[in-house]
Formats: structure tokens, C-alpha cells, sequence
């Protein structure tokens, strides 16, 4: 198991490598210049000049990314071009807000998904099948800025029970924190129920079709030992990589809600980040959400052998 | 009553009851600050906030003329060399030392010293002109300021907003030779930043105010009855629609006309809005080997009812005006309200002059700013009237203004932030395009009259010589200046004494919060 680990995490190494690289070329192909986006219309030739060697981009590219990958190896990410901060902390920081909305609102969607897949695979064609199948399409097709806006509406305007806007870290006050990230939860529940409800169903629906569920019941099993100890476990396994490949994308930034809901994510950098040219700071974000692909998968991969015992590590 | 929803409501209340007191004052701002350090690394938000903590020798008056601040009064040497700024007594930082003149040399040479970077050197070095050749404290009261010539932009330099007011800050501000926060002396000190999150203000208990009645711009009395404000940052203007809607926040700057007009039918809510000096514009790149001929470009300026297109950009909030000098200026007279007028048959008859062929004409706009995306798309049409074909082509603003430092564009649909005074307008277009290729207006009888208006201080003088840069300007169709933008702010109705004017700046001393806010 171990070396199975540090073989996985060794091989991530030259795809770290080889997103940096594409991300510092691709960055810099982009048209505009980080220097003239702080100063704006008012540059002059001679404050862009100081600028510019002010944050070395008037180096030549390839010492620019030996000058990043040397800091980066040594852990530094270096400096954010636009507000001068380390940037190490500023995606820890960043992270751990959209990552704790991520991991609670895909946590909460998978208790409610996989056994309401399961629910609806067992009673095939009936009505609740057919109410949860058009439900979780109904939520899958809704945009998640759009849903946010209506929460955000009917329970911050309408009826004033939650805030609208804002953030507050859990460590300073827990009530208030939690009133600030109900909603974004919510709304990233729903809108990952339906994929997940989806997922569970068919694959519930595929294995309470195989032989070995006939033969459970016809050893005079109960429906409920059936389902709970004898299908879910082989119906969990295929929803669990759609859980994985969810979760490493949401953790990657939810910059359109994060946006709606005011909360200062991962996402939410990574766009102003773009947008103002910060190279330190996306490159940054770039190589976090690549390790933490890298990690979620990883992590799907030790569990799939619980779940599906046809798999050996 | 059923039990659940008292206690959905207890808990509502207990969520999001403010704890603030009832002078906070919660404003959404678009975007974070940048850093606080006065003029160094900054945009509109950052001078904003910058300038409700420190404060300069003078400031912009409302009238956008430049009056004493933190100075009692200002003498001019009679040779235009020297400047004696004599400081008021009693004026305290916010750790409690007093202002002296120790202060303001060491705020200042840390200014000019080029490692600092500050945005405005350029204007004090002699690289743009003038430079400050001495700065002398005869006594702790008194600053003495050196020039190496006369300059007739030196005060309103040492004002502008974009360097931060040129606020005088205390050496405690600076630990280690690293910015630290800023102890400045304005009425209100800095307290959280958190970032992309909030920048809460709070009241300066120990703020000595002018003797005026009241305030005027960025000077006259700014004593507060606010004691904290709370400017939360709120990048998604429908976000902050609701924030405003459901009361989380008091006061949205920058409203756009649309939303403005959505708002104002909500009971509670009010909106102000004043011109501002930005200038929107079409520029040419007058190299173009189409637009070299000065035929087609007065063309497209007769092709374009500029009145009608501003009324419908700022829903009759701005008029049209042809001239860098803004409509809110004292240097806008009679002369600078001569544009080109709409004259679809003298654009025709250019157009044939010139032999153009309906030849597609590329116009750049963006996004990020909505108003200048649709006065491309109007600009478009209304020459397709005439039998101009402009193209238009969306960029990203980082690339729009990557395109605009060096020229790269045939014509563009531009935003000019706000300068308070027309010589520092002028000196935004015209230029030396071979060494400064953004300058879109070439032409050296202007640049010596611009030269000439920046040296002069004598108000007359100078507006003969704007009104010569206008007239030459009418003539040489650099660009077609649109209008001055607007300022258009959104607040619930408790919130008072908000004072809209000529920089799109919002001066939250003035503002005091109505007994009965929720």
C-alpha cells in the first residue's frame, strides 16, 4: 500500500513539472501586461519601465521561470504582483474557505444521493423512480449562479433570515460563520445531487440485475439486507470516482458562486488573478489545484478496493 | 403562532443581526483595495480608502480648484519657485504625535525617493517637467518648497487623488524600511483589512478639523459623526444589489444608469449622481493608413449624434461634450461647447471627398466597462447611416489596454480617468507618438501650447490656451470625446449627507446615518 502511495505521489512529480511550465509559457502568451494594468491610462513610459523591472518582468522569460521554479522548489511561490502578498499562505488561506463549502456540500450530497439512487433503482419504473430521476435532472440542469441568486433572494431579501453577502471564518464566530456559508452549501448540495443521484441509480439498477442479488434473495434475505449489505456496496463503487472527479474539480474553485456569494476562494483568485495578469499568484493556484487532483484521485483509488473487491492495490 | 418559524426567526436574528453600532456605515466596494500605502500600488478603490486616512498640504475643493489642507495657507514666491506652505496648529497623526514640518520632509523625500515608487514622481523629478530641486523646514511649522522652474500644476499635482493626495504620513508608518499601515491624519484610521473580504475605518477620535463650515471636495472641515465604516468587497454587482435590497449594506458606489433606475422604484432606496471629469472617447490612430486622412475622420465625427448617444448611455444624467476640458470645470466656457454637431450630409460628402469605399473600419471596446462596450455599438450604427463600416471587436481590458500603450489599433472606444485639471487632460492625448505611442493627438503647435499651459498659473492665460488646444483639437480629429462620466451612487434612505461631485470618489466623512436604521 505504501509504495503504491509514494510510486503515485513520485509520478505526480514531472505532471507538477509539466503544468508549470505550460502554465508560465501560456500566462505570458496572454495579451497584456501586469505593469500597465496597475497603472492603467495614466502609465508613462517611465513609471512602466520601473515597474516592470520592479516586478522583473523585464527579464528575459526563460530566467523569469528558472528565477520561479528555483523559488518553488524551495517552497517559496513568491509574491502576488497586485497586492504584494506572499502567495504560499494567501492559497492556503484561499483554499481552506472553498474547500470547507466543497467538502460539506459534496459530503451532504453524496448521503442523500447514493441511498436515494439505491431507493429509486429498487422501486424501478414507479412513481418515486420516476420523481427522483426528474428531479435530479431538473438539478442538474440548473446553473448554480442561478439557483444561488434565487436562495439568495428568497432567504436574504424576502424573508431576511441569512445574509446576503460577506464572510466569516468559523474560528472567529461559529454562528455567524455559519450563517454566511448555508447558503453557498446549499446551493452546491443541490446542484451535485443531481449528478450523484443520477450515478447512484444506474449503477444500483445494473447490479440488482446481476446473479448474485437473485441468489441473495433467493437464500431468503431480507429486501433491506439485500440492498444495504449486498448492493450498495457494488453499486457505491462507480458513483465513488464520480464523487472523486467532482470533488477534485470543485476543489479546483467554485469561482462562479464564490463570485455570487461573496466569499474569498479559491476561484474567486484564481479569475482576479487572470484578470490582472498575476502571474505569481496563478501559477500558484494552477499548481495547488493540480496537487490536489492528483491527491483526490489518489485518495479514490485507496478506497475503491473497500467498495469493489475486485480491485488489489 | 407555530413554533418553527419563531424560532426560524429568533435564529435569523441572531444570524444576521448586525453588531454594529448605528454609526457604522456598510459600503460595497467592487473590488479590494490594493495595498495602503498613499500613490505606490493603487487603483480608484485604493486612492478612495487612502484618502479618508491621510491627508496633503492641499486637496481638491469641489469646484476642482486646489485649497489648503493640512496647510493654513500657501505662498507663491513671485518668480513661481518657491512654495511656503505654513501648517495649521494642533493637527494630530493617529498615534497621537503632532504634525510638524519633520514629518512632511520625511514623507516627501521618501516620495521622491525613486525605490519608494510612488505613481507621481514623474511629476516632482523633472522627468515630467517640473522638478522639486529642495524641500526646506525653516522652523517646525513651515515647509519650504523649491521648483526648478514655474509650474502651474505643482499644487493640483501634489492633490491628485491617483497619488494618494500626496498624504503626509508619520515615520511609524514605515517599520523596517517596509510599508507597514498608515498613520496619517485624516478622519478616520484604518482598522481590518481582511482581504477580498472587508476594510473596516474607524473614526480618528483625536482628527483636528479645518475651521470651515463644512466640507468642500477633499478639503474645508471633514469631521465625522460616523464611527466606523465597514467597505465590504463585493465584486458581482447583482450580489450587491441584494446586499443593499436586504440591507446588508447601506451605500453601493458605481451604479450603473441601468441599475440605477432598477433601484430608485424600491421603496427605500435613494440615488445621487453627479458628472464626473472622466472623458469617454473614440480615438483614431491617426498612422492608420486609412485614417491618416483627416476627412474620414471628421467624417465619422459628423456621422455621430453624440447627443442622443450620451442621453441614451447615461439615461439623460450627462450631456455630450466635445472637449477634454470637462463640463464640471471653471476653464469650460463657450468655446470648449463647440463640437462637431450632427451633420449626416457634410459626412458624406468628407467620405466621397476622401474616396473611401466603405473599407471596414476596426473600432476595440470592452466589456469591463459596460457603457464604453455600447457606445461602440451605437457609434457603429449611427455611422452605418452615413456608409462607415466600423467593425467592432471586443477585447478584454488587459488586452484593450495593452493595445492602447502602443497604438496597435485602428479606433477605440476608451475610458480616461478623471483629471481634475484640463492640462493634465490635454497631456493625456497629446504627445510625441514616436516616443509615446498611447498619445493619439501628434501635433507640435499643441504640445507647445500644452507645454505653455502647464507652466502658466495665471487663470486667464490659461484658458486662452485651452481654448486654442480645443479648437486645434476640433480641427486635427484626434479622437471624438463622447462625455463626462457620471457618478451615480445607490443607498438606503436613512444614510445623509452624501455629497456627489466632480471625482468619482465617494468623501464618507460627510456622511451621517438617520436615528431609526434597522
Amino acid at each position: 500500500m505504501m509504495r503504491f502511495i509514494l510510486q503515485r505521489l513520485a509520478m505526480s512529480l514531472p505532471t507538477l513539472l509539466l503544468i508549470s511550465l505550460m502554465v508560465f509559457a501560456i500566462i505570458r502568451m496572454v495579451p497584456g501586461d501586469p505593469a500597465l494594468l496597475m497603472l492603467g491610462d495614466m502609465a508613462d513610459a517611465q513609471s512602466l519601465a520601473a515597474t516592470r523591472e520592479a516586478l522583473g518582468l523585464d527579464q528575459p522569460m526563460v530566467m523569469q521561470f528558472v528565477i520561479w521554479l528555483k523559488a518553488v522548489l524551495s517552497g517559496d511561490l513568491g509574491f502576488s504582483i497586485t497586492t504584494n502578498q506572499a502567495v504560499l499562505p494567501l492559497l492556503l488561506d484561499r483554499f481552506s474557505v472553498s474547500a470547507s463549502i466543497v467538502l460539506v456540500s459534496v459530503l451532504m450530497a453524496a448521503l442523500i444521493a447514493v441511498p436515494l439512487g439505491l431507493l429509486s433503482a429498487w422501486k424501478q419504473n414507479s412513481g418515486l423512480d420516476f420523481g427522483v430521476v426528474a428531479g435530479a435532472t431538473l438539478l442538474l440542469s440548473i446553473p448554480s449562479f442561478w439557483l444561488g441568486l434565487l436562495l439568495l433572494y428568497g432567504f436574504g431579501i424576502k424573508l431576511g433570515w441569512l445574509p446576503v453577502v460577506g464572510y466569516v471564518a468559523f474560528g472567529d464566530n461559529p454562528w455567524q460563520a455559519l450563517s454566511y456559508i448555508v447558503l453557498p452549501i446549499v446551493t452546491l448540495t443541490l446542484v451535485e445531487l443531481g449528478a450523484i443521484t443520477r450515478m447512484a441509480r444506474a449503477s444500483a439498477v445494473e447490479v440488482l440485475r446481476l446473479e448474485y442479488i437473485t441468489h441473495a434473495r433467493a437464500k431468503g434475505l431480507s429486501e433491506r439486507a439485500v440492498l444495504w449489505r449486498h448492493a450498495l456496496r457494488n453499486a457505491f463503487a462507480p458513483t465513488l470516482t464520480l464523487i472523486g472527479l467532482i470533488l477534485g474539480n470543485l476543489l479546483g474553485g467554485i469561482a462562479v458562486l464564490e463570485t455570487v456569494f461573496t466569499l474569498p476562494g479559491l476561484g474567486r483568485l484564481m479569475v482576479d488573478s487572470i484578470y490582472a495578469r498575476d502571474y505569481p499568484v496563478l501559477q500558484g493556484c494552477l499548481l495547488l489545484v493540480t496537487f490536489v487532483y492528483v491527491l483526490v484521485n489518489l485518495l479514490v483509488d485507496l478506497l475503491y478496493p473497500l467498495f469493489d473487491p475486485r480491485v488489489k492495490l | 403562532m407555530n413554533k418553527a418559524f419563531l424560532l426560524a426567526g429568533g435564529l435569523s436574528a441572531v444570524l444576521t443581526a448586525n453588531a454594529w453600532a448605528d454609526s457604522t456605515l456598510t459600503v460595497a466596494l467592487n473590488a479590494d483595495i490594493r495595498s495602503t500605502e498613499p500613490g505606490v500600488n493603487r487603483d480608484t478603490n485604493s486612492d478612495a480608502v487612502i484618502l479618508h486616512l491621510t491627508e496633503g498640504l492641499v486637496a481638491f475643493r469641489e469646484d476642482a480648484s486646489v485649497g489648503p489642507l493640512l496647510a493654513k495657507d500657501v505662498q507663491v514666491s513671485e518668480d513661481g519657485l518657491r512654495y511656503t506652505f505654513h501648517l495649521r496648529e494642533g493637527v494630530k497623526f493617529q498615534n497621537g504625535a503632532p504634525l510638524t514640518s519633520a514629518e512632511v520632509l520625511w514623507t516627501w523625500r521618501r516620495y521622491l525617493d525613486p525605490k519608494t515608487q510612488w505613481r507621481c514622481i514623474g511629476a516632482f523629478d523633472g522627468s515630467g517637467g517640473t522638478k522639486v530641486v529642495d524641500i526646506s523646514a525653516p522652523d517646525p511649522l513651515t515647509v519650504v518648497f523649491t521648483l526648478d522652474k514655474p509650474s502651474g500644476l505643482f499644487l493640483a499635482s501634489t492633490a491628485l487623488p491617483e497619488c494618494g493626495g500626496s498624504g503626509i504620513v508619520h515615520p511609524d508608518s514605515v517599520v523596517a524600511d517596509a510599508w507597514k499601515a498608515p498613520i496619517g491624519t485624516g478622519p478616520f484610521k484604518l482598522g481590518e483589512w481582511k482581504p477580498a473580504q472587508s476594510i473596516e475605518l474607524l473614526r480618528f477620535a483625536g482628527y483636528t478639523p479645518r475651521e470651515e463650515a463644512g466640507p468642500d471636495g477633499y478639503t474645508g472641515n471633514k469631521s465625522t459623526k460616523l464611527d466606523r465604516i465597514k467597505l465590504m468587497v463585493i465584486p458581482d454587482p447583482a450580489a450587491a444589489k441584494a446586499a443593499l435590497l436586504s440591507k446588508n449594506v447601506d451605500l453601493l458606489i458605481d451604479v450603473t444608469p441601468l441599475d440605477a433606475n432598477e433601484l430608485a422604484a424600491v421603496s427605500g432606496v435613494k440615488i445621487s449622481s453627479s458628472g464626473t471629469m472622466s472623458i469617454s472617447a473614440l480615438l483614431f490612430q491617426t498612422r492608420d493608413p486609412l485614417l491618416k486622412d483627416v476627412r474620414l475622420r471628421e467624417a465619422i465625427a459628423y456621422s455621430l449624434d453624440t447627443s442622443q448617444i450620451v442621453a441614451a448611455l447615461t439615461d439623460n444624467r450627462s450631456k455630450a461634450n466635445a472637449s477634454m476640458v470637462a463640463v464640471g470645470s471653471k476653464y469650460h466656457q463657450a468655446v470648449e461647447d463647440k463640437g462637431y454637431g450632427y451633420d449626416p450630409v457634410k459626412a458624406r460628402r468628407l467620405l466621397a471627398e476622401a474616396g473611401y469605399k466603405g473599407q471596414p473600419i476596426k473600432l476595440l471596446v470592452n466589456k469591463r466597462y459596460p457603457s464604453i462596450f455600447d457606445m461602440g455599438v451605437f457609434a457603429q450604427a449611427m455611422a452605418k447611416e452615413s456608409g462607415i463600416n466600423l467593425e467592432l471587436e471586443t477585447l478584454e481590458w488587459g488586452t484593450q489596454l495593452e493595445r492602447y500603450q502602443t497604438g496597435n489599433f485602428q479606433m477605440m472606444a476608451f475610458p480616461y480617468s478623471e483629471r481634475l485639471d484640463p492640462a493634465l487632460s490635454f497631456d493625456s492625448v497629446t504627445g510625441d507618438k514616436d516616443k509615446e505611442p498611447r498619445k493619439v493627438w501628434d501635433n507640435p503647435q499643441a504640445r507647445q501650447w500644452l507645454a505653455e499651459a502647464m507652466r502658466e498659473s495665471d487663470p486667464a492665460k490659461r484658458q486662452a490656451l485651452f481654448d486654442q488646444l480645443h479648437q486645434q483639437m476640433i480641427k486635427d480629429v484626434p479622437l471624438i470625446v463622447m462625455y463626462n462620466g457620471n457618478s451615480i451612487s445607490a443607498h438606503r434612505d436613512y444614510v445623509q449627507g452624501l455629497r456627489p461631485w466632480p471625482v468619482s470618489k465617494p468623501r464618507l466623512w460627510t456622511v451621517n446615518l438617520q436615528a431609526g436604521r434597522p
